[in-house]
């Protein structure tokens, strides 16, 4: 009896840290996420009107990924790089972020937010994603998908999209642009020009 | 007497009474179920790591005593003691560092364990004695959890490790053969699993709110140094109120994070050295929804996203942004509110800390300030216990 017991005790104590322990593994790439997510509606709200919301971007960003055969764990980390990218603005002074003659001022923000980063354990290895010269297939797409849309700002998709199309450089890689230019076609190849919207109402 | 510590006598005679019971009338197990009903439910209420001491323990030497019976009594008796002893001492809640809490919590866990066993069954008193040094060395071994994990939670570990010890020798003790004891390791090896998988999500979970004071921090320089200031001092009102441990990390958590909403207003308003104009305090007003909001939108601690709302609300109804009254303003609100308005008027410690548009006041003169408010802009509960906390702040 004494022994069922005991058998019966460390079984129950041992489900119970089991438990303990994958709720705690499981919790941690969530509020991840939820963090950088944090990050992006903030910045969203302080950026004030440029682009597609976070929400948008993501989306777009993910079925170019899954097209392209990324991993589980790549798409998570893009999702979470697209949250965070704009944590530059937190540094850029507010009124800076609103007026378009100041647009120079605003498209330092990458390196801002990589430095940024940089500082925060949590979220130094979305940092290398912002730099032109060190970013992962990640970052590419993300640039990518900035200039995308930044262009579509004052011309027609397609335009932008054939423009992209002819590039001869290595800013990006040849399958990512196939695959980004056919999604994007897909979704937006009817769009004259984008209309700037706000991000967060 | 706080309504913490009568809450807990109140449940601990209820348990001994059930462990009474137990030992006389062994067919009264309805209550002694009851019993250990409202024994999680102090435990729920004060300090889990108490359980995670004290229950190994105390089954272990029943077992290896007398059985089923007496384990349960051995159980719920030393339970009723330790949640008395805690509650009648304010145990946690002293003016001491973790580290020096978290010692005298195991210590008093250890000596409990040794006093109770000996009163109950003297003959055993031998082998209790070698229990008590088996688990002071189980103990101090265990340090490492409290200088390694430098978190408020980290002596959860050592409590483990040292009743974990006693349960092997205790079993040694009695009827069971050594074979048996492997069952231990079950127990052993995924408690040191949770033990390194909850640190981990402990330590992100604090690097979160460190990247989110930076934000705010590159945004504001005053909020950001602001908001550290006040998370220390909401939090020390906050167990002052009998809130447990779990939810006075959420509470810190949140006045880590009150005035994130910052970043989203123009640093030209909140800088502003001369008078507001109406409008300009109408867009300061929204930075309580804009903080909620951003909580709410990215699933981030959605439980705190109301008390980030509301702890601009006052009791008196003038508050915003809704005019809450009384009551209807959440408790962590109103301790925010306190400790927000006390950190604003002597906030000068830090670079860049003090506020551009009034002189800092003296602490002392900012704490009549506060009083004076009791009942009116501030909640006269919180304010006493606010003037405990920072009474206690100055004497750490």
């Amino acid at each position: 009896m004494t022994e069922l017991l005991l058998v019966a005790g460390c079984a129950g104590i041992t489900v119970f840290c089991l438990w303990v322990a994958v709720s705690a593994r499981k919790r941690r790439p969530l509020m991840l996420g939820r963090a950088a997510r944090a990050v992006g509606v903030a910045m969203s709200l302080r950026g004030g009107l440029v682009g597609p919301s976070n929400d948008e971007f993501g989306q777009i960003a993910d079925r170019i990924g899954a097209r392209l055969g990324w991993s589980e764990a790549q798409r998570v980390r893009l999702a979470n790089t697209i949250q965070v990218r704009q944590i530059g603005f937190a540094a850029i002074p507010y009124q800076h972020l609103r007026q378009p003659h100041l647009h120079r001022v605003r498209e330092r923000a990458p390196e801002i937010g990589a430095d940024l980063l940089e500082r925060l354990p949590i979220w130094s290895q979305f940092s290398d994603e912002l730099r032109p010269t060190r970013r992962s297939e990640v970052g590419q797409l993300i640039a990518l998908l900035e200039e995308f849309f930044y262009r579509m700002e004052s011309a027609p998709a397609m335009d932008v999209l054939r423009q992209i199309q002819s590039q001869t450089d290595d800013r990006y890689d040849l399958a990512m642009r196939e695959a980004a230019v056919g999604v994007l076609q897909e979704s937006y190849g009817n769009r004259v020009a984008r209309p700037k919207v706000a991000l967060v109402d | 007497m706080n309504s913490f510590a009568s809450r807990t006598l109140g449940l601990s005679a209820l348990v001994a009474l059930s462990a009474f019971v137990a030992v006389v009338q062994p067919q009264l197990w309805p209550l002694v179920v009851l019993g250990i009903g409202a024994e999680i439910g102090a435990l729920y209420w004060s300090d889990r790591r108490w359980s995670i001491s004290l229950a190994p323990l105390v089954v272990s030497l029943g077992y290896a005593h007398g059985g089923v019976s007496t384990a349960l009594a051995f159980e719920v008796g030393l339970l009723a003691w330790g949640l008395a002893v805690a509650g009648a001492s304010g145990m946690g809640r002293v003016g001491l560092p973790e580290i020096a809490r978290s010692l005298l919590t195991s210590a008093v866990a250890l000596a409990g364990g040794w006093v109770v066993v000996a009163a109950v069954s003297p003959t055993s008193l031998s082998g209790t004695a070698v229990s008590w040094v088996i688990g002071a060395v189980a103990a101090s071994s265990a340090l490492w959890f409290w200088f390694g994990a430098r978190v408020p939670g980290g002596s959860w570990g050592s409590l483990l490790a040292a009743g974990g010890l006693m349960t092997i020798f205790a079993f040694g003790l009695g009827t069971v053969a050594p074979i048996w004891c492997l069952a231990l390791l079950g127990p052993i090896v995924a408690g040191a699993w949770a033990v390194r998988e909850w640190r981990r999500q402990r330590e992100e979970d604090q690097a979160i709110l460190r990247g989110l004071i930076l934000l705010v921090q590159q945004a504001h320089p005053y909020t950001g140094a602001h908001l550290e200031r006040v998370a220390a001092l909401a939090e020390s009102t906050g167990r002052n109120l009998g809130l447990n441990a779990k939810r006075a990390q959420r509470l810190r958590a949140a006045a880590i994070l009150h005035d994130l909403g910052k970043v989203a207003i123009d640093e030209q308003i909140l800088e502003k050295p001369s008078r507001l104009t109406d409008d300009e305090f109408a867009e300061i007003k929204r930075h309580s929804e804009l903080g909620a909001k951003i909580l709410e939108k990215s699933g981030l601690y959605p439980e705190i996203a109301p008390w980030i709302l509301a702890h601009h609300e006052r009791p008196d109804g003038r508050g915003y942004p809704f005019g809450l009254h009384g009551d209807a303003i959440p408790l962590e609100s109103r301790i925010i509110a306190c400790v927000d308005a006390f950190d604003a008027m002597v906030g000068v410690s830090s670079v860049g800390g003090r506020r551009s548009y009034r002189e800092p006041v003296d602490p002392e003169g900012a704490i009549q300030e506060v009083l004076r408010c009791a009942g009116t802009q501030f909640d006269t509960e919180v304010v006493e216990a606010f003037r405990k906390a920072v009474g206690q702040e100055v004497m750490a």
